[in-house]
């Protein structure tokens, strides 16, 4: 979290701050739960065998990878969106 | 907690006043925590309905091997959490050590350059 005092922070700044904490744990515990599915079927015992670890691994590097092209593609289109609106004003007038 | 969010420690030192800024900031950070065990809560639920419980319901008792399955299903999905969250910090970390890299090469290459005028 930010240093700052809470009286220089404005309040949409710590919203926005706590915004993207909840987003952040969001996605660790949509992952977990995610891979968990996926690399989790049998429960013959308690403990996470050794093939499992390895898959959740595999699995959440896998997940942050997806994620982070999901959201470049997605500023992207973004940046179109709001680039070409700008554009298509300026040729309006 | 694997965030370091929340005043555990801040709780015997000093409490700030009540009512003010701080004290709305440390209860709201709290709330983050909160909300974070919240959503675990829920999808360990889902996930261990989803995983041990059959769809088939002509009894309303658990079956002793669906409630083993449980414990066993909670248990090792408790466990992940932290395997999770260790691997997540060691691939964040490994970003920021390539992007300080980076940003190290990108000044040096600069620094090398001979200054026209």
């Amino acid at each position: 979290m930010s240093a700052q005092s809470p009286a220089s922070m404005s309040l949409m700044e710590q919203e926005l701050n706590r915004a993207q904490i909840r987003e952040i744990f969001t996605s660790f515990n949509r992952s977990h739960q995610r891979c968990f599915t996926d690399c989790v079927n049998k429960f013959d015992r308690r403990s996470v065998s050794d093939s499992e670890k390895n898959c959740v691994a595999n699995c959440v590097a896998k997940y942050m990878n997806t994620t982070q092209r999901i959201s470049m593609r997605f500023q992207e289109h973004q940046a179109m969106i709001t680039g070409g609106g700008a554009v298509a004003q300026g040729q309006g007038k | 907690s694997w965030f370091g969010l929340g005043g555990g420690s801040q709780q015997q030192a000093g409490r700030p006043p009540s009512g003010s800024p701080d004290e709305r900031l440390l209860v709201s950070q709290q709330m983050l925590e909160v909300e974070m065990m919240q959503d675990l809560y829920n999808r360990v639920m889902e996930s261990c309905n989803t995983k041990c419980v059959q769809p088939s319901y002509n009894d309303t008792e658990l079956t002793k091997a669906e409630a083993v399955c449980i414990d066993r299903c909670v248990a090792k999905y408790m466990e992940l959490h932290e395997v999770v969250g260790n691997k997540l910090q060691q691939i964040s970390q490994q970003q920021s050590d390539t992007a300080a890299k980076a940003a190290a090469a990108v000044q040096q290459s600069g620094a090398a350059r001979p200054t026209g005028s």
